[in-house]
């Protein structure tokens, strides 16, 4: 399993440095020295412009540029972005990753448990009258032009009902006066964390409760984790962080409406899979075993028939990770979130270079450990390919 | 009705008989019309006994099966007739009712049993699925013991209880798919083409087991299978099936040597001997019907190299030749020695 896991990172890592390289050839082909970018600007002075050259190797030949460029990559060194001088690229970069990260990770969450389970109930309750509504509801998810949903979704919630803020990270009116210790980013890293540990948490203690043995030991200790995570955190964010926390909610409630608006984009895709997926299933011989087996209904749909539909969906993941970063940048750019599809789009405008390659690169290592992530879960979800 | 079904039972076992059907019609509906699947089927199984169901493809022995065990599609539709387990009539439960008969009193190997698996939890945890649903009191422990002895009683080490489906070979998962079908102690089993899809060697193999275990409960097994040699090994009785109609039912030891329904007596002449002296083989010609629209009368007379008028303007009655040997065929009479037709 250790083994297997290494060997999908390797394969990642040289994959990511083709991506880079191919990023590099394809800015060679590009006119124009990049150094000359942004003339109008008065902080950029012709020092910084040479010092840049240097740093980029431009001098060089292309070979040589190339092994600068991949140099000055792994050894963390974006280089200065234009559009935002002086800040440094990876800087941004720190800032923005976080904030996609959670949008995404939201967004995919959501998007998957909610379309898993209406599809599987579409399955279970075939030929019912809501079907062909929800079907209907599905394949207009999966195919409508997704830049005038996200706004047609600001429209109804945030302009119309007002529920929502429209776009935007934060109520800047509400922070002016925050205290010194509660700074934007610190607040939402912390946000993060505090939702990173809860799923890895709840997975840990499901896995822990199965192999306790005993099923009704088990139920009883994954209970008791779930419980113990949840509130402990509870606590700590009520103590330790109780001058964060009304901050956070403000930033929380930002996230709400481009999550959902991303998570129902892939909503119907996975639905209509899932319900395929379940029905196939459902012809299976271990099914028919089961229910001679004398086992209820709802453990036949969920056990053993939505468990083994799950498999193709979640290779389906793979597949709907490029949706997924074409729908972020169109869901950032349209909510103002922040976020490296913003960031990568603004950039690529402007012609701000290292800042694109940046963004770039760095929505290309997301998707990689979101691919690597999902391969590690499809190998915990089928016995068959375990190794 | 239960003294024509224990009549029936043909005396090998005395008492009331475990399983009693008696007049069974079962239909699918189905767009083009009804598929006449189960045609006025009567037999009892008796304490102990081992009856065999032969008969071509799609002649309605797993519909027969399934109809037992009430695991009918929602097309399905039991339209008459009664299946007697036990004192119960299953034809008449709930669905909720029979879950909890099902697998406890009457359980089944399916055919096609190597798919029976769920390929993502380990054999053990499917088979103890089974054992909590109908012994809740049941602990975790107390269960795995049971399985172990079990997977002993198959022939499978114990150890492979953790294994998933996917690490067994097609034998070890046909022996542990009987063990499975053998954990909760039920009163019948029903094995549909139990070993099929295996090779013959390891075929051999397991219906001797098989036929051993049952002998050593003491329980009740319906074998189902097309092939006439597997059911003469192991079956006291047995029932030859032909378009949805049990044509004729009796002790395997009478039936073979001496069939008397036409189909029956073509059906072994197109095997090799099984039983007896050598003979010559004749081909068995034709199609079973189409059920959807039978033909009239009876239902083999267009394949009948006896048929003559009234067989195909009357359905023939069953009638006892000999106590507990039944045959439904106007011209019994007529079907000669194996190995005496002229081709
Ligand atoms: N769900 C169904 N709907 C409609 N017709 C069906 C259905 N299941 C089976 N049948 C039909 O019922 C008849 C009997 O089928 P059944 O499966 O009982 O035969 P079988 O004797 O078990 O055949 P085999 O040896 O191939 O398993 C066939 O004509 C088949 O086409
Ligand atoms: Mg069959």
């Amino acid at each position: 399993m250790l083994k297997y896991i290494g060997r999908r990172t390797l394969q990642n890592v040289l994959i990511f440095i083709v991506f880079l390289s191919a990023t590099f050839f394809l800015l060679q082909a590009q006119p124009g020295d990049i150094s000359q970018q942004f003339l109008a600007n008065p902080k950029i002075t012709p020092e910084v412009r040479e010092q840049f050259r240097e740093q980029l190797g431009l001098g060089g030949t292309v070979g040589e540029q190339y092994l600068t460029y991949m140099g000055n990559f792994f050894t963390g060194n974006l280089g200065i972005s234009f559009s935002e001088y002086p800040r440094e690229v990876s800087d941004i970069l720190a800032e923005r990753l976080p904030r996609t990260l959670a949008l995404f990770l939201f967004a995919t969450l959501l998007s998957f448990g909610l379309g898993f389970q209406s599809g599987k109930f579409l399955a279970w309750r075939r030929g019912s009258k809501t079907e062909p509504v929800v079907t209907t509801v599905g394949v207009f998810f999966q195919t409508v032009f997704y830049p005038w949903f996200a706004l047609m979704m600001i429209w109804a919630f945030a302009f119309g009902l007002g529920w929502f803020p429209i776009g935007k990270f934060l109520t800047v009116e509400k922070w002016l006066d925050a205290p010194p210790g509660v700074e934007a980013n610190g607040v939402f890293n912390r946000m993060l964390i505090t939702a990173l540990i809860v799923l890895v948490g709840v997975a840990a203690v499901e896995v822990v409760g199965r192999r306790a043995g005993d099923r009704r030991r088990g139920k009883r200790i994954t209970w008791a984790g779930r419980i113990l995570l949840v509130g402990g955190l509870w606590i700590w964010w009520a103590t330790v962080w109780s001058e964060q926390a009304p901050y956070a909610l403000d930033i929380a409630w930002h996230l709400v409406l481009p999550t959902v608006t991303l998570a129902l984009i892939g909503f119907g895709a996975t639905m209509l899979l899932t319900r395929a997926s379940m029905l196939e299933t459902l012809k299976e011989d271990f099914i028919l075993t089961a229910r001679a087996k004398g086992v209820p209904d709802k453990v036949i749909r969920d056990k053993h028939a939505a468990r083994n539909a799950l498999l193709p969906v979640t290779t389906s993941l793979v597949l709907s990770l490029a949706f997924l970063i074409g729908g972020g940048v169109v869901t950032e750019t349209v909510f103002s979130w922040p976020g490296m599809g913003a960031t990568l789009l603004s950039a690529a405008l402007q012609e701000d270079i290292p800042l694109t390659i940046g963004a770039f690169a760095f929505i290309a290592v997301l998707a990689l450990i979101a691919h690597l992530i999902i391969d590690i879960v499809y190998m915990y979800l089928d016995p068959r390919i375990r190794v | 009705m239960n003294e024509t079904a224990i009549e029936r039972n043909g005396g090998v076992q005395s008492g009331r008989p475990i399983l009693e059907v008696d007049g069974l019609v079962m239909h699918y509906r189905t767009k083009a019309g009804d598929v006449s699947a189960v045609e006025e089927v009567t037999f009892a199984l008796g304490r102990g006994e081992a009856l065999g169901l032969v008969g071509e493809s799609g002649c309605g022995k797993t519909s027969v099966a399934m109809t037992l065990i009430r695991l009918l599609p929602d097309n399905a539709i039991i339209k008459e007739g009664s299946v007697v387990l036990d004192g119960l009539n299953v034809a008449e439960l709930t669905d909720g009712e029979m879950r909890k008969h099902r697998w406890a009193d009457i359980s089944m190997v399916f055919q096609g049993a190597m798919n029976a698996w769920n390929p993502v939890y380990k054999v053990g945890d499917q088979i103890m699925e089974a054992l909590e649903q109908h012994f809740p009191d049941m602990s975790e422990a107390e269960g795995r013991v049971r399985i172990a002895e079990l997977f002993e009683l198959v022939g499978l080490s114990p150890a492979m209880m953790d294994r998933y489906p996917h690490e067994f070979s097609g034998g070890m998962r046909q022996r542990a798919v009987i063990a499975m079908a053998l954990s909760c102690n039920p009163k019948v089993i029903i094995a549909d083409e139990p070993t099929t899809a295996l090779d013959v060697i390891v075929q051999d193999q397991i219906l001797k087991e098989l036929r051993k275990i049952q002998e050593e409960l003491g329980m009740s097994i319906i074998y189902i299978s097309h092939d006439v040699a597997v059911i003469a090994e192991v079956s006291d009785r047995i029932g030859v099936m032909y378009a949805g109609r049990l044509v004729e039912l009796g002790a395997t030891d009478e039936v073979f040597p001496r069939p008397r329904h036409p189909y029956t007596y073509l059906l072994l002449s197109s095997t090799p001997s099984v039983v007896g002296p050598r003979r010559r083989l004749a081909p068995l010609e034709g199609e079973p019907p189409n059920l959807l629209a039978p033909p009239t009368g009876c239902r083999f007379q267009p394949r009948c190299p006896f048929a003559a008028e009234i067989c195909a303007s009357q359905d023939p009655p069953s009638q006892e030749l000999a106590p507990g040997h039944h045959v439904a065929c106007w011209h019994w009479e007529q079907v000669p020695e194996l190995g005496r037709l002229e081709a």
